[in-house]
């Protein structure tokens, strides 16, 4: 920035000198290699309206009208300021790179080469490559320190849980990092990742500290983009996706199904369910209603979901106000397919069958009961120079969501396809031949229920947020000082509507026999509870920055913050802020820095209620040593630093008042007599309360170096330790007779240490005419419990302690095998097994404390947890002549799933089992309607099949916890932008065709179970996630 | 256009700074003592909300969501595959201190906390509870019986245990130890004696108190503590593992025990409160014990105390035969229960007996009508819109290819019999449900004078008498209400002992006894180690055949299995709380 000034300043006062004012300024623009450079844009100064580009051959021609300097502009060079005349020769001064980039810190910005704190940037495009209709999952291996998972794929429930760094605390619900769009608590799933300017991570306490007492589990912020000086340029992008689930559980048919339930049944010493004739119908189609075939996936899932995408914005100015005005919006469709039409259904036999007086008694639907998710964003970001030292800026943002899910009362999120997962493919016909919707209960019914008769839900979230800040120069009193006061508020608005309706359904069996389950009720409206939060935020700040000498920088903050949170039923939440900041580096080689912060939040007692976080810093900038200079031409620039610091944490769940004891008004009890008897009012105590209750405390500390080779590559490289103290835990010593399970106070009493290191590397290279890329980042973090409350297990069940290990570890049972024979399991050297009836093929567990049994005391460390401990990511590119090629790679490792229950049980009730499961189970028994031996005791993988859905065999054991390790072509792009002869030619500044692919391929160990490695642990169900094909274009004018 | 910006950051430093003391926002959602008390209906709120641990209908008794304990006893067995779990360790015998399948520990000890929390208000600072005299002597009475009740339910279970009777908070010593086995009958005993001080005899003038603890409630559990501590499990020579741990153990053998028992259930009779329910007249086939409306809350003076529950017809939904809509016939009366059963002339049934055996349903203890649905009964649904369209006669079929047979079904294995004791016939469970008021007893008359009968005539023989009554007369006087003749007069007293188990098994069936019985009487390791259905073939001719199913299900019991063990993972957090004997 400083020697663009000075450039600035250079040229301005050469231009004075020059009175001759020239009417006409032309000539040729070169770059740094004397090659002329296409579509360079040249300004008149003071006339902004008036300008013009280079051509093909790097001339230009310009009338000059007011003054006589232009303004020379290209993207990736300096911006170069020149007396005007005829035959120019002007040859441009790359940008260095990123030496005089500004980086986004807490409450400010910094130079990037000065910045000591552990912090990684990533430019708004970058992240634009994902097309998620959510930002959070756009982070996935673009920046190093991230871990993001992706739970669900259903449109607009799909946001990514975010860990920086690992896990440091003990309770799952409190890993979130402080999440800040433009300095405010905010949201980023919905922000437009085409209207962010950048993304920051902030990591290591000198980073964060001054967000103090919320700062402990990392920062994010997000910073929009903001009005650029000059003609008002518009860029519009539009994008049509394609996605398909990437995978679902592949199921059996009807045939197989019955099949094997029988083998379940002679396992467990039961009569059989299906005879021979059933099977051959089942196998044979030839009674669609007594022996349906459902093929759910086939039948509901269509192959590609649509997705819109477009933004339209504009961004210009005067040196008096600039503005960046962005609307956008976004309709993401879900999976399931149109039966809206009577005649959609002719596809199904079952329908197809019906005479034709019932086949009138079917409507067409008349609205979409698809899932969807619909978002408009209107961003207005406005910067007005009030006078010469004042400067006013205006954010307004208003979003309006609308979430659309299939009808169901007591609508679970995802309960599409929780019943799609659990239904067997028998178990109902669609349509019964007396017209009516086949079922088995009220939660197992035809899915042809919710697609054509069961109306829909719809959320709406309505957003609004805005800020206003004025900042005054205040040089007159000291040179380099200022002050800025920023008041913002947010104000979301959710409310939905119902549209019920439930048509009869009948249960009808094999026999032919049809039994009324549910009767129809009529079309009704209801209203979905209303949410309102909102948050106010004052904010006042002094600071200063001046350079003496041009030798020693020095700079100062000092802010106070103030927030209130309102949500529906809490009171209002409010946190204080002091914060305080000092920088000083000399001549840019030796940098230090303090950062601190004075807290209070109001989820702690009086006394404990203010918290006071310093950070302490120091950097060193050896490349700019003489000696590094003169002697190591390689590396063009070393930095070495570190940093030490103390930051808090003070999300507790969402609880609030924790250090009160409380009694509520809750248990009832009947008294009375007949016609008096009533629920009696009773006073029970629900919160032991915890006076001493108080944040989390993290002492972070992080050394970190910053390389470049050759001006090519470019490394940062951190190592980061924790120690989390204080954390907030329950007691597992306390003995139950205290009677105090339900309502045991947390206390600040768990230590946690967490440590890794983080690697980033980035290569650029120029060959010819070819652009090339490459970033690479990797993290590992680990961290260990060095105290937690825990019951003190003697030595001989030491796998039973979590102390020592890693915060989340899974902990099971260990799985040996199979038990292959009853002669196995009589043998008295074999443990006797008390968790259930043993059979052969069913799990064999060790006898972890050789107490000859098994039983609960066998279950103890098993294998990491649901976070992963490396991830990392790996992006490619090249560019051509405005082709553009480019792949990103991610994946983790080190980390466990948990395979849901419901996917275990082979036959819950009605549920189906998984294919994958069952083809490889363990059998061996002679099948009483075919006479035939079935052994698969030689390739078995999973236990025998059984219709005990609490088997043992569905206890979490190695053979449930799998390792959730993946490897993801997660995103490929290739675009083409348009060279610029032709854009003159079009009057463009930029055209750009793309097309891009997201998820493209996964490397996994879950294909057994069609489950994403991502999804959540022991999830039953889940909208799959979805693998995306998108087209689309972005015009510059 | 300075000074506007000047104006703007003023504006906001007042903003910031004007509060004085920004957090100062009272959590009003929580309550605390003071509020409590501000008020008699709060301050009686705190009472009613001590009741709230006791078990009841819609927690289906014991052992968890959807069995009832007796389907882990000689009672019944229990036929969902969705709950097995918790029955089969059980009956299997594999529990063990990791993994009791029973939730009591927990949850007395937390009722228990609930009665500490408030009692010393009530002993202590009388002045600030703003209720008046008969409300305090009341309400401290229930706190103080509600306390016993709770350790009462642990002692059965686990023996001599810990005695909690103050609020334990952070700081206090944690490590606290069983007391006897002794001590803790002494304990349990001292407070009936204190809460039946207290408590009012009846509520007959206060309608709207009817459940809460009276007198009669007091002195039944001081009753039963007392039957307890004098039976042959724990008042013996030695413990049952032939040892002296005194923790579940008297300490000795002491005849005297029986004469303090049958004189604590005296009491209950002396009180002249209780009377047995008349039995409903023969041709009408339901037996109220005060669970249901027609005996609701206080007209019914069979009921000494119980947990009055809510209108609900989960009991029937999950007992009714399974060939109706929306019945899971959860519960299945073993053929040995159904065999326990004498004639109506008091004689034994016997299978070898070809009139029994032709026809095993008739002719017998009425309550085997009242108690069990068996096959060829007629669904009973009076006010009955509700037949279900699939059964045109409305006849439980439990014969093999029958509608409520259990071979057609899948969902497990029964035994040709499905419960009906608790079902009320006002109930439906499908078209439109009409829901009954359900209340569980814990204790009522009849028990009363079992106890009486079995500690008088432990002490004396049959002719022993207390205050001009025998065993003999209490135990006629329940026989007497089920239409059972008299008991021989010339019985002896190894005969009326063998007479007075039998009446508990099939008058107090699936009330939470048979479990507790066959422990302190000592038997529960001689019993049979399995249980037997029941497979009844139709022949052509409409008459049946009947095949026995023998052990379809085993019991097995060990010795050690007379107590629960204490659990694990309480031995590992307390160095003083030490395990019962055998685990």
């Amino acid at each position: 920035m400083k020697k663009i000034l000075i450039v600035i300043v250079l040229i301005l006062s050469a231009g004075f000198s020059a009175l001759v004012a020239q009417n006409i300024a032309s000539g040729i623009i070169k770059d740094e290699t004397g090659e002329p450079l296409i579509g360079v844009t040249v300004t008149e100064k003071d006339n902004h309206a008036n300008g013009t580009i280079t051509d093909v051959n790097g001339k230009f021609s310009l009338n000059l009208k007011k003054s006589s300097t232009v303004i020379i502009s290209y993207i990736g060079y300096k911006t170069t300021e020149l007396l005007a005349s005829t035959n120019m020769i002007v040859a441009l001064e790359p940008e260095a790179i990123n030496i005089e980039e500004v980086v986004v810190v807490g409450y400010g910005t910094q130079r990037k080469e000065t910045v000591i704190g552990a912090v990684t940037t990533v430019k708004g495009e970058q992240l634009e490559a994902a097309v998620s209709s959510n930002l959070s999952n756009s982070l996935a291996g673009r920046v190093s320190g991230v871990t993001t998972l992706m739970g669900s794929g259903r449109p607009g429930i799909n946001e990514s849980t975010i860990f920086i760094r690992g896990i440091s605390t003990l309770s799952s619900g409190n890993t979130n990092p402080l999440i800040l769009v433009d300095g405010v608590e905010r949201d980023m799933g919905a922000v437009d990742a085409e209207d962010i300017e950048s993304f920051t991570v902030l990591k290591d306490a000198a980073a964060t500290a001054v967000y103090g007492i919320r700062g402990a589990n990392g920062v994010i912020l997000i910073t929009t983009r903001r009005g650029q000086e000059g003609k008002a340029r518009i860029s519009a992008t539009v994008q049509q996706s394609f996605s398909e689930l990437i995978r679902l559980p592949t199921r059996l048919n009807s045939y197989k199904f019955a099949t094997l339930r029988n083998e379940a049944l002679i396992n467990d010493g039961m009569p059989l369910e299906y005879s021979m004739s059933d099977l051959q119908k089942y196998k044979d189609h030839s009674a669609p209603y007594t022996h349906p075939d459902n093929d759910y996936a086939a039948d509901f899932l269509r192959t590609f979901a649509p997705k819109i995408q477009a933004n339209v914005n504009i961004t210009g100015g005067t040196d008096k106000i600039t503005y960046f005005i962005s609307g956008n919006m976004l309709n993401e469709q879900g999976i399931l397919k149109d039966y809206s039409k009577v005649s959609d259904l002719e596809r199904f036999d079952t329908f197809r069958n019906l005479p034709e007086d019932l086949k009138r008694t079917f409507r067409d639907v008349p609205y979409d009961p698809n899932p969807s998710y619909e978002r408009f964003n209107l961003r207005t970001n406005v910067d007005i120079k009030v006078s010469k030292s004042t400067n006013l800026s205006l954010d307004l943002t208003s979003r309006i969501e609308k979430v659309r899910n299939i009808g169901i009362a007591n609508s679970n999120k995802q309960e599409f396809f929780t019943r799609f997962f659990r239904t067997a493919p028998n178990l109902f016909p669609y349509i019964t031949p007396n017209g009516k919707f086949g079922a088995q209960g009220g939660d197992n019914q035809s899915p042809l229920v919710y697609l054509t008769s069961a109306g829909y839900q719809l959320d709406n979230n309505n957003t609004i947020e805005g800020t206003i800040r004025l900042s005054q120069k205040l040089d007159f009193l000291l040179k380099g000082l200022s002050v800025d006061g920023q008041l913002s508020f947010d104000n979301l608005v959710s409310s939905g509507m119902r549209l019920n309706h439930r048509p009869e359904i009948g249960r009808y069996t094999r026999n032919g026999e049809y039994t009324v389950i549910n009767t129809e009720t009529d079309w009704s409206t209801g209203a979905i509870g209303k949410s309102i939060t909102r948050q106010l935020i004052t904010q006042l700040a002094l600071r200063y920055n001046h350079d003496f000498n041009k030798q020693h920088h020095v700079g100062g903050l000092l802010l106070t913050k103030q927030r209130q949170y309102y949500a529906n039923a809490l009171l209002p939440q409010l946190d204080l802020d002091y914060v305080g900041r000092i920088t000083y580096d000399y001549k840019r080689k030796y940098m230090t820095e303090v950062n601190m912060a004075y807290n209070g939040s109001s989820n702690f007692n009086k006394e404990k209620r203010f918290g006071f976080f310093p950070s302490f810093s120091l950097g060193w900038a050896v490349s700019e040593e003489n000696f590094w200079k003169d002697n190591i031409g390689l590396i063009d620039f070393f930095k070495i630093r570190g940093s030490v610091g103390e930051v808090g944490n003070d999300k507790l769940g969402n609880m609030q008042y924790f250090y009160q004891n409380s009694y509520g008004n809750g248990a009832t009890y009947n008294f009375g007599d007949a016609t008096t008897a009533a629920n009696a009012t009773g006073y029970l105590e629900t919160q032991l309360g915890n006076p001493y209750v108080t944040w989390e405390r993290a002492l972070k500390s992080n050394i970190g170096v910053d390389l470049q080779f050759f001006n090519k590559i470019k490394i940062a490289a951190d190592y980061f330790l924790e120690n989390r103290y204080d954390i907030l835990t329950k007691r597992n010593t306390i003995s139950q007779t205290w009677g105090v399970n339900y309502a045991l106070p947390a206390e600040n009493i768990g230590v946690v240490r967490n440590q890794g290191v983080e690697l980033e590397v980035n290569y650029n290279e120029k060959l010819g005419a070819v652009d090339f890329w490459i970033n690479a980042n990797m993290m590992y973090a680990k961290n260990k419990i060095l105290y937690m409350d825990e019951i003190p297990y003697p030595d001989e069940l030491y796998y039973k302690r979590q102390t020592g290990l890693s915060v989340g570890s899974r902990f099971g049972y260990v799985v040996e095998g199979f038990y292959q024979s009853w002669e196995e399991i009589n043998d008295p050297s074999t443990p006797i097994n008390l968790l259930g009836n043993v059979q052969p093929g069913d799990l064999k567990f060790a006898d972890r404390n050789g107490d000859g049994l098994i039983d609960d005391e066998d279950i103890g460390y098993i294998d990491y947890g649901k976070i992963p401990e490396l991830s990392g990511g790996l992006t490619i590119g090249a560019s051509y002549k405005g082709f553009s090629l480019s792949m990103m790679w991610q994946g983790s490792t080190f980390s466990t799933m948990r395979i849901g229950t419901s996917l275990l049980k082979e036959f819950e009730f009605s549920a189906d089992g998984l294919k994958g499961i069952h083809e490889k189970r363990w059998a061996y028994y002679t099948n009483p309607l075919t006479d035939e031996l079935v052994d698969t005791r030689d390739i078995a993988t999973y236990h025998r099949l059984t219709t005990d859905n609490n088997h043992f065999n569905h206890a979490t054991s190695t053979a449930n916890a799998l390792s959730s390790e993946y490897l993801r072509l997660k995103n490929v792009e290739f675009s083409y932008s348009l060279q610029q002869n032709l854009l003159q030619k079009l009057k463009l500044s930029r055209l750009t065709v793309f097309v891009r692919g997201n998820n493209v391929l996964l490397f996994d160990h879950l294909a057994d179970f069609g489950v994403d490695p991502e999804a959540e642990d022991n999830s039953n169900s889940f909208y799959p996630q979805h693998r995306v094909l998108t087209v689309g274009t972005t015009i510059n004018f | 256009m300075k000074s506007y910006s000047y104006i703007f950051l003023f504006v906001l430093t007042v903003l910031i700074s004007c509060k004085d003391d920004p957090f100062n926002q009272y959590p009003a959602q929580n309550v605390d003592f003071d509020r409590i008390f501000s008020d008699s209906i709060r301050t009686i709120g705190a009472v009613n909300a001590a009741y709230s641990k006791l078990t009841h209908v819609g927690r289906y008794f014991r052992l968890g969501s959807q069995a009832m304990q007796a389907t882990v006893t000689d009672e019944a067995k229990h036929a969902s595959s969705t709950t097995t779990k918790v029955v089969d360790d059980f009956v299997n015998g594999r529990w063990n201190a990791n993994n009791i399948p029973d939730p009591a520990w927990n949850d007395m000890y937390e009722g228990i906390r609930h009665c500490n929390l408030f009692l010393p208000f009530w002993e202590n600072q009388r002045d600030i509870l703003p209720i008046t005299e008969d409300t305090y002597r009341r309400t401290l009475g229930e706190l103080i019986f509600l306390r016993a009740f709770y350790h009462f339910e642990l002692f059965k279970r686990y023996g001599g245990i810990p005695i909690i009777t103050k609020v334990l908070n952070p700081g206090d010593d944690m490590q606290i130890g069983r007391e006897t086995y002794a001590n803790t009958v002494k304990f349990l005993v001292d407070e009936c004696d204190r809460a039946a001080s207290l408590l009012p005899l009846n509520y007959a003038s206060y309608t709207s108190h009817y459940g809460r603890a009276t007198r009669g409630a007091a002195l039944a559990l001081k009753s039963r503590v007392l039957l307890y501590a004098a039976s042959p499990l724990v008042n013996a020579e030695e413990d049952y593992l032939d040892g002296t741990d005194e923790l579940v153990w008297m300490g000795g053998y002491d005849k005297e025990r029986w004469k303090t028992a049958a004189d604590a259930a005296y009491d209950v009779i002396a009180l002249n409160e209780y009377q047995l329910y008349p039995y409903i007249p023969e041709g009408n086939d339901e037996y109220s014990f005060g669970y249901f409306n027609d005996a609701y809350y206080g007209t019914n003076r069979e009921f000494i105390f119980g947990r009055l529950w809510v209108q609900d017809n989960t009991m029937e939904k999950n007992n009714a035969p399974m060939g109706y809509q929306n019945a899971l016939g959860l519960t299945c009366p073993t053929q040995d229960f159904v065999d326990a059963f004498l004639m109506r002339d008091g004689q034994p049934f016997n299978w070898d007996n070809p009139v029994h055996a032709s026809n095993p349903y008739v002719n017998r203890d009425t309550r085997l009508s009242l108690y069990v649905y068996y096959n060829g009964m007629k669904w009973w649904y009076t006010n009955n819109r509700e037949y279900d369209s699939k059964k045109s006669f409305g006849l439980i079929e439990t014969y093999v290819g029958g509608a409520d047979d259990a071979s057609t079904l899948t969902d497990g294995v029964r035994t040709g019999y499905y419960l009906k004791k608790f079902s009320s016939r006002e109930a439906t469970i499908f078209g439109t449900e009409y829901k009954v008021n359900h209340n569980f007893g814990f204790f009522r008359y009849a028990e009363t004078l079992l106890n009486f009968a079995e500690a008088a005539n432990e002490y004396g023989g049959p002719t022993y008498s207390v205050h001009g009554l025998d065993a003999r007369w209490a135990i006629n006087a329940v026989r007497d209400r089920a239409y059972m003749p008299p008991v021989d007069d010339a019985v002896s007293q190894n005969e009326l002992r063998d007479l007075i188990r039998l009446e508990r098994r099939i008058e107090l069936a699936f009330e939470e006894h048979r479990f507790w019985d066959i422990r302190r009487w000592k038997i529960a390791t001689t019993l049979k180690k399995s249980i037997d259905g029941m497979q009844i073939i139709k022949n052509p001719d409409d008459s049946y055949t009947y095949n026995r199913q023998p052990a379809i299900e085993s019991r097995i019991f060990e010795k050690k299995h007379y107590f629960y063990p204490i659990p694990q993972t309480e031995i590992n957090r307390n160095a003083n709380l030490l395990p019962n004997p055998g685990w």
